[in-house]
């Protein structure tokens, strides 16, 4: 039996793509297989861990339950498409100065997750943190420093704010 | 010595920037031309044999390149991975024997049509009998495996000095019956390797924390030789022990081999879970025999240790579970038998801690049952018997640095612990408990104890260290850069490190053991020394510098102390004097530690770290209880990286909390997990972490680079016989099973309650 095929059109970090693709295709597969877009991880592949997560219209979700044709029209942001060349984002610091990095493999997604927060509180307390994270299982770090650097990053993205409005 | 300029300051990470942007190359982000992709058929029962097994539906299928099954294997016989218990298949022959076993390998054009041949493979299976619990295996009424009689793996029977004398003068004794579940170490990246076969040669891409052994599997089970095997090093996406023995690259590679092309293959989470080599169970009895003042006179131990159906690491886990906590106290004599049981269920190894979390979780409890029944807090009963530095312990350590008094006094402070004794409070109660582990176990290889490093200086000024070990997140990266940044004088993000690629680094033993800080660190050391007395000799003789030194990265007079010229210049001014060649330091550390004797008596390792952990918990009346903090300090000796190492002790900790309140990877009766996905697993979320506080004790040991010691283990180890120490303080009950569940709480409150009411009754 052939494959159902589906037209999609996706905004991905800024840039459209048009592709045909398997209508069963995950939207992880798609950024992953397609696009070549292996920033964004696979973990867990039925939406446990967030290690998957992308901005869908800047609302955080795990790509690896989502479709790719659920994302057609609408705009993905990834985390390769945070940083400007070679200037990291806010959060990008951030996540490096507090040491909140250490495998590596969930960082893409919690810094996605961070992201969709901060667009929408810009001063979160430790316990809206909490809730905004917990979606998002980090092995490695016990999650204090990834605290640390939300704070962090909220604290740099006012900075950045300040010298814009300059 | 001069002030230090690097080392002891919270540098970033030098593989931080391709981490935050995605960049980082881990297993499946490999993707290489004309890749096939290859799948394992498990076991559906966790204990059978196999009758009849037909693959010929699914070799039909279009699309698929081979399908085989164990005959096909010349060498199936020859995966014997760690070498002590020679006892495991690369596929299974005749019986499977852990829900995960290994049936057939399938490889395809796509992963859609590999996926389409495991189920079109025919087996029929005649279920025998599943061997689950470590009393089930004891009782040997059934075989886990019908080729070992008793289900005994390994028996180990210690002791020391004169156990009955030392009982017979005792006057006080306690004792328990623990028993600690098998755990899933977790690591989020699932394994993957893509393995590469052109002209009798291998290039395997993969993750592993044990690349050179890796190699030496992947060797046994190709007939290629180790000579024309190259393992490339990924970045690792967490490991804690568990990619110390795994299956997946070099399957990879022997099926790469026999299809004579590229094959990949990834786990998924399910696979991560059945074929993994999670850590072992363990139930252990003790009792402890002391004296009416609480001096700890001797202590009998009885331990069984879960294997799983074949052996990996366990043999050394259950070793070292057996002896390495005994260490931390001023016993006269212990007794020890130790016994590893096959089990239907995977094989196990090693997870963080490697045996000393079971252990503790034992041992840790009893000294507090010892401190209720002397009526002593239980602080002071540890401190009235802990070693001290410079003595010999009683399984042959002989630590010189034991910051183990300063580490109780601060976790005391930071716990607020006399204050919270003091005014008790309804429902809330505090736990202490003790820890010993060694800073690079002298492990690996018997033929010798250390380790080597490479730094290498080009013309370009180009520094790049050549390290065997891996990073795996640990941070090794940037502790190496930190270090040829303090002795050369230069930026360590401007240092390359290089882990792991067999075709470039000095040959390594494998990352474990906490050992790279202090075993590769002072290689290294070695190393940088090695490189600028090259150099200066180079521009010295062939540049006519006259004695210099390397120093803030320049070169400067040795007796002048004048300015010549910078590093880079000074690089390439000696290279090109040298027809090119570049510098290459070499480092050797050859660590005073023992391989242990028969009995596991020796000094094991160059170091021994030490710790305190707390922990203060609410128990409520339905039974669930709230852990409420956590304290965490750590005698590390010199801190190399202040934030790496925080962030070790709170990754360590989070981990032994989900191993006490939550996580269990035991099977029941029919050999399934309890849990098989992340979700039914339970790691801790963000959600479940309490307050934490750490603190590091800063010992300079002798024999640590810049008297540094290790970080990347004690964290795991005591928290959990903490945690339980707390909930028999809150509520008067003793759990001795991990993981404390509420359920389980709940079920000895309710007990508890109907013996209360039937006494008034009565």
């Amino acid at each position: 039996m052939d494959k159902q095929m589906a037209e999609v059109k996706i905004k991905i970090n800024g840039r459209e793509y048009r592709d045909r693709i398997p209508s069963d295709m995950m939207l992880i597969d798609y950024l992953r297989k397609y696009r070549l877009l292996t920033g964004t991880k696979k973990a867990c592949g039925a939406g446990e861990c967030g290690s998957c997560t992308v901005l869908l219209n800047g609302k955080p979700i795990y790509s690896c339950i989502t479709l790719a044709i659920q994302a057609s029209g609408k705009t993905v942001e990834t985390i390769e498409g945070l940083s400007d060349g070679d200037e990291l984002h806010p959060i990008q610091e951030a996540y490096l100065d507090a040491g909140a990095v250490q495998c590596g493999y969930c960082t893409p997604g919690f810094i996605m997750s961070t992201k969709a927060l901060l667009n929408k509180v810009s001063h979160p307390d430790e316990k809206c943190i909490k809730e905004a994270l917990a979606g998002n299982i980090c092995r490695c770090t016990g999650y204090h420093q990834i605290i640390d650097a939300v704070k962090l990053a909220s604290e740099k993205m006012d900075q950045e704010a300040d010298i814009n409005e300059r | 010595m001069d002030e230090l300029k690097v080392i002891g300051k919270p540098i970033r990470r030098i593989d931080g920037k391709v981490k935050v942007t995605g960049k980082a190359v881990y297993s499946d982000d490999v993707i290489l031309p004309r890749t096939l992709i290859a799948k394992v058929l498990h076991a559906r029962y966790a204990h059978a044999k196999i009758l009849r097994l037909d693959t010929q539906k699914a070799k039909d299928l279009p699309g698929v390149v081979a399908v085989y099954t164990a005959k096909d294997i010349k060498f199936n016989d020859k995966y014997f991975r760690m070498g002590a218990t020679r006892d495991t298949w690369v596929l299974a022959e005749d019986y499977v024997r852990y829900i995960g076993d290994m049936v057939a390998f399938v490889v395809a054009e796509d992963e859609e049509i590999a996926e389409k041949a495991l189920k079109l493979i025919e087996v029929d299976y005649e279920q025998l009998p599943v061997v689950a619990t470590l009393t089930d295996a004891e009782a040997a009424e059934h075989l886990a495996r019908g080729d070992k009689p008793g289900n005994v793996a390994m028996p180990l029977v210690v002791e020391r000095g004169d156990v009955e004398k030392d009982f017979a003068e005792a006057t006080v004794f306690v004792s328990g019956k623990y028993s600690f579940p098998s755990l899933h170490q977790l690591h989020l990246e699932p394994n993957s390797a893509t393995a590469v076969y052109e002209m009798g040669k291998l290039t395997v891409y993969c993750a592993s924390q044990v690349w050179f052994h890796i190699r030496e599997d992947i060797s046994a089970v190709t007939g290629i030789p180790e000579k024309d095997i190259e393992i490339k090093p990924m970045d690792i996406g967490g490991a804690f022990g568990a990619r110390n023995d795994q299956p997946l690259p070099v399957f990879t590679a022997l099926l790469a081999t026999m299809v004579k092309g590229t094959v990949k293959m990834t786990n998924s989470r399910l696979e991560e879970f059945l074929a993994c080599r999670p850590s072992l169970g363990m139930d252990i009895e003790i009792t402890m025999a002391a004296d009416s003042e609480g001096n700890f006179l001797s202590k009998k131990t009885k331990l069984l240790s879960g294997f799983g159906a074949y052996s990996s690491d366990s043999d050394a886990v259950t070793a070292i579970a057996c002896l390495r906590a005994d260490n931390n106290y001023r016993f006269r004599s212990v007794y020890i038998e130790g016994t590893g049981l096959y089990l239907n269920h995977a094989p196990t190894a090693a997870y963080r801690g490697f045996g000393n979390p079971q252990m503790h979780f034992a041992l840790e409890q009893t000294i507090d049952k010892l401190a209720v029944k002397l009526k002593m807090d239980p602080t002071e009963l540890r401190m009235k018997n802990f070693m001290h530095a410079h003595e010999t312990t009683i399984h042959g350590f002989k630590p010189q640095t034991n910051g183990i008094a300063e580490c109780m006094n601060k976790a005391k402070e930071l716990m607020k612990w006399d204050e919270k004794k003091k005014n008790s409070v309804k429902g809330k109660g505090v736990g202490v408990a003790a820890l010993i582990h060694c800073s690079g176990s002298r492990a690996g290889k018997p033929e010798f104890a250390g380790s080597s490093a490479h730094l290498r200086l080009e013309g370009s000024g180009a520094l790049t260290v050549l390290i065997g070990e891996c990073e795996m997140g640990q941070g090794a990266k940037t502790v190496f850069a930190q270090i040829v940044a303090e002795e050369l004088g230069v930026d360590p993000q401007q240092v390359n490190v290089i882990m792991g690629d067999t075709a470039l680094t000095p040959f390594s033993t494998g990352t474990n053991g906490s050992k790279l800080t202090i075993n590769l660190g002072n290689a290294l050391l070695h190393a940088c020394k090695d490189l600028k007395r090259k150099l200066t000799e180079c521009l010295r003789e062939r540049i006519g510098t006259g004695p210099v030194i390397v120093k803030d990265g320049n070169i400067y007079g040795e007796y002048t102390g004048e300015y010549v010229m910078s590093l880079e210049e000074a690089s390439a001014r000696a290279c090109y004097a040298r027809n090119g060649q570049a510098f290459l330091g070499v480092g050797i550390f050859e660590p005073k530690a023992d391989l242990g004797d028969r009995t596991g008596y020796g000094n094991l390792a160059p170091a021994y770290p030490f710790g305190i952990q707390m922990a203060e918990v609410t128990v409520y009346d339905d039974g669930s209880y709230t852990v409420d903090k956590l304290v965490s300090v750590h005698d590390i000796g010199k801190v190399i990286n202040s934030q790496m190492a925080y962030g070790q002790l709170y990754g360590g900790v989070m981990q032994a909390l989900g191993s006490v309140t939550m996580e269990n990877l035991s099977i029941n009766n029919e050999g399934i997990y309890q849990a098989n996905t992340i979700l039914e697993y339970k790691p801790p979320t963000i959600l479940e972490m309490p307050e934490i506080e750490g603190a590091l004790v800063e010992t300079i040991d002798p024999y640590g680079p810049y008297g540094a010691k290790c970080i990347a283990e004690p964290p795991i180890i005591a928290i959990a016989p903490a945690v339980a120490n707390a909930i028999y303080d809150a509520c008067g009950l003793r759990f001795e099973q991990a993981p404390i569940t509420p359920a389980l709480v709940k079920k000895k409150l309710m007990q508890k309650q109907r013996g209360a009411n039937a006494e008034e009754e009565a």
